[in-house]
């Protein structure tokens, strides 16, 4: 369901209020509901512990880039377009690792991004490399991969 | 190499191998939100980006082409019945051998195809793979870090690789095996179909066996997994046909000599008897009980006895007048 108050997010709280008898029910989105001031930073429902508690919900129900929601893509199974899959990371990725065991892309890279980004692949697979190293107190190779590391990104290692 | 009229590796047991690789446009939205002008506007980007090769490739507009033609076209699984759908802009482009179909604008912007007779997979994924080269010089693909290739369907996502054989699989129909094979099949990650796709009747005891998982591996990895299940299938169809092979039931051998009778002397056949007939003569042949004809003129069959090859430039035709036709077609093709 949309919220209520501005139609284009998923309404994932529901307030209701009882004053003098008579009872309102809303029900809203994350961010409207900070607007109207229910989630303050005293309230137990601040910011980071909503998301704690509702690791899913990816806040924004419209994807920015095509406008699909996650009740559409429910019901067809089909994605929108490629700003889909940062938008509904929160619902999509556990989807993934449904389907494939696994989320992470360890194949081809296209012909134009692959410059850039196999420089960071081989990057991290070093990274991983020096950390096995420190932990195994073999500091000569750590240097080396050290070494390697700052060819590759050039600046400071941490 | 069109992949129903040449002879390939295995090909006794394993008819066809394919690779398909799904791929889309970054900065256009996906297939089910496109517009027709960026559909248009897309095939327009996929025959640039191909110049380089367009000369061995026809560009057909599916919506323009004759139902019979599209028609057609699916029977020689070069493009799917899915891309035929509706009046959208869809277009796939096809390399004079049959063996390369580009789809454009059906689930994915971009569905390179590569075919190959018999069993290899290994080919079938290098020419694909060149072919995305090519295309990824001009092309922007949408691609994530850590998810690979975006897809429609998240069950593509990540490498985007479908990598499928159609194979023949009589004896272990005959010693009812296959339902525990294609359960083991499915443990292994793979996914078991009939002839024509999902829910299809595996007619003939013809199936196809293709990849479930396309993220979190890479392409050979997935295309090497596929080999060893491939692999073992067959091992176990030959061991099989191996051990019927030293006592074959007079039954059976009554089936594939009817078959081939049939072949031979009938009037009419059905699309549903040919199958039938292929594949106890295919049996037959390898049982040693009826003289070899070549295995690609009997999957070229499986190809030009189908209802909109058969009718081809005819305006129409009637299912009983393709029996016939198709009856000698097979008499012409195998005497």
């Amino acid at each position: 369901m949309l919220c209520e108050k501005c139609g284009m997010n998923l309404a994932n709280l529901h307030l209701s209020q009882n004053i003098n008898g008579k009872k309102t029910e809303i029900h809203v989105c994350h961010s409207c509901a900070a607007q109207m001031g229910y989630l303050g930073a005293d309230n137990i429902f601040s910011t980071d512990f909503f998301n704690l508690l509702t690791p899913n919900i990816a806040g924004h129900a419209r994807c920015p880039g095509c406008g699909e929601t996650y009740e559409e893509y429910k019901a067809t199974k089909r994605i929108g377009c490629e700003k889909c899959y940062t938008h509904f990371a929160g619902f999509l990725e556990p989807v993934l690792k449904k389907v494939h065991g696994n989320a992470l892309h360890t194949g081809k890279l296209p012909k134009k991004a692959s410059g850039a980004l196999k420089q960071k692949r081989e990057s991290e697979r070093l990274r991983r490399l020096l950390q096995e190293a420190i932990l195994n107190e073999e500091f000569e190779k750590a240097a080396n991969l050290r070494d390697r590391i700052r060819e590759i990104d050039g600046g400071e290692v941490k | 190499m069109t992949w129903y009229r040449s002879f390939g590796p295995k090909n006794d047991i394993i008819i066809s191998t394919r690779v398909r690789l799904a791929r889309n446009l970054s900065g256009y939205p996906f297939s089910s939100k496109l517009k027709k002008e960026e559909g248009e506007k897309i095939i327009d980007l996929v025959w640039e980006a191909l110049a380089p090769i367009a000369k061995n490739f026809t560009l057909y507009r599916i919506h323009k082409l004759a139902p019979v033609k599209q028609q057609a076209l699916i029977e020689k699984h070069l493009i799917s019945p899915d891309l035929t759908a509706g009046n959208f802009p869809r277009a796939v482009m096809i390399n004079k051998e049959e063996s390369v179909a580009i789809m454009v604008n059906e689930e994915d912007h971009i569905r390179i195809q590569c075919l190959t007779p018999g069993f290899a997979p290994d080919e079938a994924w290098e020419t694909a793979s060149r072919i995305d080269d090519l295309l990824g010089e001009t092309l922007d693909f949408a691609f994530h870090e850590k998810y690979g290739y975006l897809t429609s369907c998240p069950t593509n996502t990540g490498t985007g690789l479908r990598v499928s054989a159609m194979v023949h699989l009589p004896a272990i129909s005959v010693f009812g095996r296959i339902s525990g094979l294609l359960s083991q099949a499915a443990k292994s990650g793979m996914t078991v179909r009939g002839l024509y796709g999902e829910g299809s009747d595996a007619q003939g005891n013809f199936y196809q066996i293709s990849n479930q998982v396309t993220l979190g591996a890479s392409e050979e990895e997935l295309i090497e997994r596929f080999n060893k299940v491939v692999s073992s299938v067959c091992e176990v169809e030959n061991t099989l046909r191996n051990q019927l092979k030293k006592d074959v039931p007079a039954k059976l051998i009554d089936r594939i000599m009817r078959s081939y009778g049939a072949m031979q002397y009938a009037y009419m056949v059905s699309g549903k008897e040919m199958l039938n007939i292929l594949s106890d003569v295919r049996l037959g042949i390898y049982l040693g009980i009826l003289k070899p004809i070549p295995f690609e003129k009997l999957t070229s069959l499986m190809v030009i006895t189908m209802p909109a090859n058969i009718t081809g430039s005819a305006s129409s035709m009637s299912a009983e007048s393709r029996d016939i036709k198709r009856a000698k077609i097979i008499k012409e093709t195998v005497m």
